[in-house]
């Protein structure tokens, strides 16, 4: 079908401007933006995860980083080397102390439980629409951060937990994230994806075409929260030390704007978004510590990158409603230019009657 | 094959649909006609289970579905053309088609159905990859009664057809609906639009107030001047 190799083709594009960056990292960086990048092919995974949701239900997302964190705390949990946890986390309930799986169990281990947590949530959440469902996951994201925060026998609470096994490479993380730009335009494409498109336009139209809402929403819910659980386990697998305020707001907002700036009715608005906030990020930070450009020295101007993010959502929003991207897919750009054209002169032709 | 016995419909407070019994036999065409807010929306959407029904029975095909949901009822072979057309803009036309088949997973199946309109409606098939919003009126009304017909329905229900669309293209969708019959469906048409749909119908009921006024073959209510003036703002025979 023709719907198939127009999907492999835009993914095929943007997998490779992925393995571009990833490996051109790897070969030609040094350790310091070889860890930044490896920061992006997260934050990459997490706007991927973002879209799956936010794209497909046209639901507002806070909750997202929320998976992430559970994900990250709970490798952290299964992973860390008893010897470390013996000073650490001596008093771990559930015998959670004196356990220490291998990656192999530790890491599914971790994405099931995020995933039966995402379950449950799930099932309250699709029954709610519009502004009641963002406020939910927003609720959501604070439930998992006061529990991480407070739930100091499991977590070391405010503390950071430190002896986390680093294994995460950037060659993984961008392996990753090709495969996850692929899954995210397959579930787009698909009859779901398209019956759930359908219905967050018009539910009472899809509703009378026999689409069961609820059901796909929650399929993309679940979906989502294997994206965000992935980044997370990954996260914790490479910095080895995180702590609860790794996985609240600010990165909430980031990868949000990383979305929001691209488009988010597109997979390629969510790979454009991220590949531009974190370039822009980079910038302002190098501005922002004060540098010597050709020998005049600007002066430190702390709280740029903050002001940074601010003003390109405000920006993106008054000029670019729909982001960079819009709602089109790579493939379609050369072939919307054209429908554009045809459906101009179609219309001066013959306005509706 | 569609029988729907005192149907009653509240939105809250508001009784929009009283006691109403309707009988639609295999192959009619059946007209359902009345003023604006005379209830036939919401009868309408209650037989296909997007609007719940406070009283009342369905039988379609010998069967009892009064409780069945509309994902099941489409699946037994009803279908709706909602009112205003409702296609989905953002998408293109090829996924608003296969959305119509929503239920259906036998590819080959589908894809014979799709080209099957493609043929009928060559416009369609022009703007398969672009988004529907690009149809005009007219030609979204064709791409809404095709997309409901992709789940290949025996009876098809119709929402008012004609709203908002030049007399021109009213009779080409008339004409469609005609062809339909002749495939052997069998149509129940909401419309305001009474002497158009009167020319196909064999039956028609007149609803007002959420009560049927009259019912009666097409012919009669024709020649009944005083329903046709009274209720539908048309001069009888």
């Amino acid at each position: 079908m023709t719907v198939k190799s127009s999907v492999l083709l835009g993914s095929a594009a943007l997998g490779l401007l992925i393995a571009l960056i990833g490996f051109s990292a790897l070969l030609f960086a040094e350790p310091y933006h070889q860890r930044i990048v490896f920061i992006f092919m997260v934050n990459l995974i997490i706007v991927l995860g973002l879209q799956v949701f936010m794209g497909n239900c046209d639901i507002t997302h806070f909750g997202h980083i929320g998976f992430m964190g559970i994900a990250a705390y709970a490798v952290a949990v299964l992973a860390t080397p008893i010897a470390i946890k013996k000073t650490a986390l001596a008093t771990a309930p559930f015998g959670l102390s004196g356990i220490e799986l291998p990656l192999f169990f530790a890491v599914p281990g971790a994405i099931a439980i995020t995933l039966i947590v995402a379950f449950f949530v799930g099932l309250v959440m699709v029954r709610q629409t519009g502004v009641p469902a963002t406020i939910a996951t927003l609720a959501f994201l604070v439930v998992v951060h006061v529990v991480l925060l407070n739930w100091v026998d499991l977590t070391r609470g405010p503390r950071a937990f430190y002896g986390i096994p680093i294994k995460a490479s950037l060659s993984t993380a961008t392996a990753i994230a090709v495969v996850g730009v692929l899954i995210a335009r397959m579930f787009r494409d698909s009859r779901w994806g398209v019956q759930l498109r359908a219905s967050s336009e018009d539910a009472a139209a899809a509703a009378a075409v026999g689409v069961r809402m609820q059901r796909l929403r929650f399929a993309a819910w679940m979906l989502s929260a294997l994206f965000l659980s992935v980044a997370g386990v990954l996260f914790a697998l490479f910095v080895g030390t995180i702590s609860p305020k790794s996985f609240y707001f600010e990165l909430t907002f980031l990868t949000l704007a990383m979305l929001i700036i691209g488009g988010m009715h597109s997979v390629t608005g969510a790979v454009v978004g991220a590949i531009v906030v974190a370039l822009g990020l980079e910038v302002t930070r190098f501005v922002e510590n004060g540098p010597d450009i050709a020998g005049f020295e600007l002066p430190q101007m702390f709280g740029l990158t903050g002001f940074y993010l601010g003003a390109v959502i405000v920006f993106g929003m008054a000029f670019r409603s729909e982001g960079i991207v819009g709602p089109q897919e790579i493939e379609e750009w050369w072939g919307s230019r054209q429908q554009g054209k045809q459906s101009d002169a179609g219309s001066s032709e013959a306005p509706n009657p | 094959m569609l029988e729907a016995s005192h149907i009653s419909v509240n939105y809250g407070p508001i009784k929009a649909v009283r006691d109403v019994s309707i009988d639609v036999g295999r192959g009619d065409v059946v007209a359902l006609l009345g003023p604006n807010g005379a209830g036939k929306s919401s009868l309408l959407s209650s037989l296909v289970g997007l609007v719940p029904k406070n009283r009342g029975t369905v039988v379609f095909d010998n069967e009892e579905v009064s409780r069945a949901s509309t994902e099941d009822l489409i699946r037994r072979g009803m279908s709706v053309t909602p009112e205003g057309r409702r296609i989905f803009g953002d998408l293109t036309v090829g996924e608003n088609l296969r959305l119509g088949a929503a239920i259906r997973s036998d590819k080959d199946g589908i894809a014979e159905d799709t080209e099957k309109f493609l043929d009928l409606f060559p416009i369609l098939r022009k703007r398969f990859n672009s988004a529907a919003r690009y149809l005009s009126g007219g030609e979204q009304q064709m791409l809404a009664i095709s997309r409901s017909l992709m789940s290949r329905p025996k009876l098809l229900m119709l929402d008012e057809p004609s709203l908002g669309l030049a007399p021109r293209i009213v009779d080409q969708i008339f004409e469609f609906l005609v062809t339909l019959r002749q495939w052997g469906l069998t149509l129940l048409i909401v419309e305001q639009n009474a002497s158009e749909v009167l020319e196909i119908a064999d039956r028609a009921y007149v609803l007002s107030t959420g009560s049927i006024v009259f019912s009666g073959t097409a012919n009669e209510l024709s020649n009944s001047g005083g329903v046709m003036e009274l209720y539908l703002g048309l001069e009888g025979h």
